[in-house]
Formats: C-alpha cells, sequence, structure tokens
C-alpha cells in the first residue's frame, strides 16, 4: 500500500495544473444481501469524514469492449429494472471531497470549490484513501454474505479547466499541440477522440477518452476544459487489481495530458519534470 | 435492444422452476459486446435467456452456426461451427476483446450475400 504514496519518477509533473476535478471509481457486482435500506450502515463506514450527504440519480452500468473499429459509441439502456438504487454523495464539510455510493459503484472526487484555492491532494494520497474505503466497503459486504467485492470495471477521470481569459493567446493551438484551427479567433471548440489502451500480453485493457471543449466558468472567464479518461477492465476482480488499473490509467492521462498540451501552456503550468 | 429489455423484465420462475430474468448487468455487458462485434449488415440474432440470470446470443445459418454464452460481465463462451471449422466447431473464453466473433459475423454477412448473388 505504501509503494503507492511515491509517485513514479518519469510521470510529468506541474506545480500549478490546471486541474479542477479528479474522478476515482470501481464498478462491482451488486453485492448479495445489500438492499438500499441499508445504504445509511455504508454511510456509517465513512460518516466521520464525510457528514454531509446527498441523493443523485444512479449511474448506469458501463462496460469498455473491443472488436470493430472504429469503435462504437457506449451503449446503455434507457430504463433500468428492478428495484431501484439511488447514488449517495457523501461529502466532506467543505464539499472538495466526495464519496459517490450505489449498489454497483464505489467512486471518490477531489474538486475545486469555493475561491478554487484548495490545492489538489495528489493522485498518491487519494489513491491510499479509496483503496481504505473500498476495503471498508468490502468488509461490510462480508458481513451480509461470504463474498469479496467483485470488480468488473474501473475508471479515472481527470477534469482540466485551462483559463484563457487573462492570457496572451486564446488560439487553440496555443495551447493545444494536436490542434491547429489557425490563427484565428473561433467562437468555441468541441473535440472528442477515444483509443484502446493495449497491453502486448493482455491485448487492449481499456479505453483513453479525450474531449475538449470551451466554456465560461462559474465566475464568468472563458476556458477550455479538457477531460481526459481512462476506463477498462482490471487485470482481476480484486481490490488490489482495481488499484492497480487506476495507478495505471492515471499514468497514461498524465502522459496523455502532457502529449497533447503545448510547450507554452507547460511553462503556465509551472512544469517540473 | 427491446428483446434484451424484454429478457430483463422477465418474472422470476418464468421457466417453470426457479430462474431469475437475464441480470440488467448482463444485459448491459451483453449490449456493448454486440456493439463491438457486430458489423452493420449482419443479421438479427435470437437472444434466449439462461437459467442462472445469464443469456444465449445465436446465428443460425446455412453456412453458419455462432452462439456466444454470455455467462456474466467479461466472461463470454463463443462457439461457430461451420464448413471450415472441426467437427465440434471452434470455442474462445472471450472476455472484452470481439474480434473474433466480429470476424465470424463478417464471414457469416459474406456468405449470405454470396448465396443470394448465385441464387439471382
Amino acid at each position: 500500500m505504501h509503494e503507492s504514496l511515491t509517485r513514479p519518477e518519469h510521470l510529468p509533473d506541474y506545480r500549478d495544473p490546471p486541474l479542477n476535478e479528479v474522478v476515482i471509481g470501481v464498478q462491482f457486482v451488486p453485492a448479495r444481501g445489500y438492499q438500499q435500506i441499508r445504504a445509511g450502515e455504508v454511510w456509517g463506514l465513512y460518516r466521520a469524514d464525510f457528514p454531509l450527504v446527498e441523493e443523485q440519480p444512479p449511474i448506469p452500468p458501463s462496460f469498455e469492449t473491443f472488436g470493430l473499429s472504429p469503435a462504437g459509441p457506449m451503449i446503455n439502456f434507457g430504463f433500468v429494472t428492478g428495484a431501484q438504487h439511488d447514488r449517495f454523495w457523501f461529502l466532506t464539510p467543505s464539499k472538495d471531497e466526495l464519496i459517490q455510493f450505489q449498489h454497483d459503484r464505489l467512486l471518490h472526487n477531489w474538486r475545486k470549490v469555493g475561491d478554487q484555492s484548495n490545492q489538489y491532494p495528489r493522485f498518491e494520497n487519494m489513491i491510499v484513501k479509496f483503496d481504505d474505503e473500498l476495503q471498508r466497503l468490502e468488509t461490510y459486504f462480508s458481513g451480509l454474505s461470504v463474498q469479496s467485492l467483485n470488480c468488473n470495471q474501473a475508471e479515472i477521470s481527470y477534469i482540466n479547466h485551462i483559463n484563457i481569459d487573462k492570457s496572451e493567446s486564446s488560439a487553440v493551438k496555443d495551447w493545444f499541440r494536436v490542434l491547429n484551427l489557425g490563427d484565428w479567433p473561433i467562437d468555441d471548440v468541441s473535440a472528442t477522440w477515444r483509443r484502446t489502451l493495449r497491453s502486448d500480453h493482455e491485448g487492449p485493457y481499456g479505453r483513453l477518452s479525450c474531449e475538449l471543449a470551451s466554456a465560461i466558468d462559474p465566475r464568468g472567464r472563458r476556458i477550455f476544459v479538457l477531460t481526459l479518461t481512462v476506463r477498462g477492465r482490471p487485470s482481476g476482480s480484486s481490490i488490489v487489481a482495481s488499484i492497480d488499473f487506476l495507478k495505471r490509467g492515471r499514468a497514461v492521462i498524465v502522459e496523455e495530458f502532457t502529449a497533447i498540451t503545448s510547450d507554452s501552456a507547460h511553462k503556465i503550468w509551472g512544469r517540473l519534470i | 435492444m427491446s428483446r434484451l429489455g424484454e429478457l430483463c423484465k422477465l418474472e422470476d420462475g418464468w421457466d417453470g422452476y426457479c430462474a431469475p430474468a437475464v441480470s440488467f448487468f448482463n444485459a448491459t455487458f451483453a449490449l456493448n459486446m454486440l456493439g463491438s462485434a457486430c458489423p452493420m449488415d449482419a443479421p438479427a440474432p435470437q437472444i434466449v435467456p439462461g437459467p442462472d440470470g445469464d443469456l444465449q446470443i445465436e446465428w443460425h445459418t446455412a453456412a453458419m452456426d455462432i452462439e456466444l454464452h454470455v455467462i456474466g460481465p467479461y466472461d463470454v463462451h463463443a462457439w461457430r461451427l461451420s464448413a471450415t471449422a472441426a467437427e465440434d466447431g471452434e470455442e474462445f473464453h472471450l472476455t472484452n476483446d470481439f474480434t473474433i466473433v466480429a470476424g465470424w459475423l463478417a464471414e457469416m454477412s459474406e456468405a449470405a450475400i454470396a448465396a443470394r448473388s448465385s441464387a439471382a
């Protein structure tokens, strides 16, 4: 576990990255013996640090599969069957961190809040916390019925808000080396690309999704929102395998972020490595 | 998609014993799998519920039989019988990569087109 406290030496690093939100999560087979009436017991596992609660609609199951290229869109039913399960947000008092729980998912978010000055706690700290949160949930589920957490999908997202309002340039090419839309000012931009992640011995193990869009943030500033997500099947159903997948996904995202953004942007964000 | 939806809404014991409906988890996975495996011109499959919330997806033509048993997410038994396959057919355990099945279905579609051309 302490191994995860060390940042991999080869990974690019930034003093002031434009991160606005990071989400790490695991999807699992619904536990035997769990019913929504027990959601309060699950909150009890985390309540000391996450004393606030909100109810949200559930996230549908998702799976990354491979075969035909180009890949089709992720498909979901427009309905759910059986008993309805809500998604619960368990929040810290400052609401900058939250745990999302529903009967088949656990996620942990960090996000900027308020005056946006709260510092990113860094992945190494988040993943240690999330590992502990998964272990607690597994222990709880094993008390309902003899079972382990049967994880079948993991995902990690980095959502960046790139403030271009006071910058010398709002041209897309000055921020993203992969997109050259010329020197003309553009009203807005929207681009999405995905690629399959493969390893020599596993074949395809996940998919990287990159979404770029222009937007106005809550303070009225012009920004580019760059969302990088890695989603896929861990090498096994255990918590350890899911944590490994998330570490691997984080490395893919940081490397992709560095590859697609420009050197001049890296200077603004204080690239260290 | 509507057929998968129907199978999720089966009543417990639909088989006269105690089989549950196809699990929503399995049906969602099957839908994604078909998106990765089925070329646009592939024939529509038959989809049959199993006794444990699992499901079977089948194509049967004169040239080929293909059966995919979705035991659970990322747990699929794929089998094909064709003129070029061994007597018992060929089978694979598949998880997230359905390139093999996409190839089988493309062959099935080509065989159907060839049969129609020669009949015309």
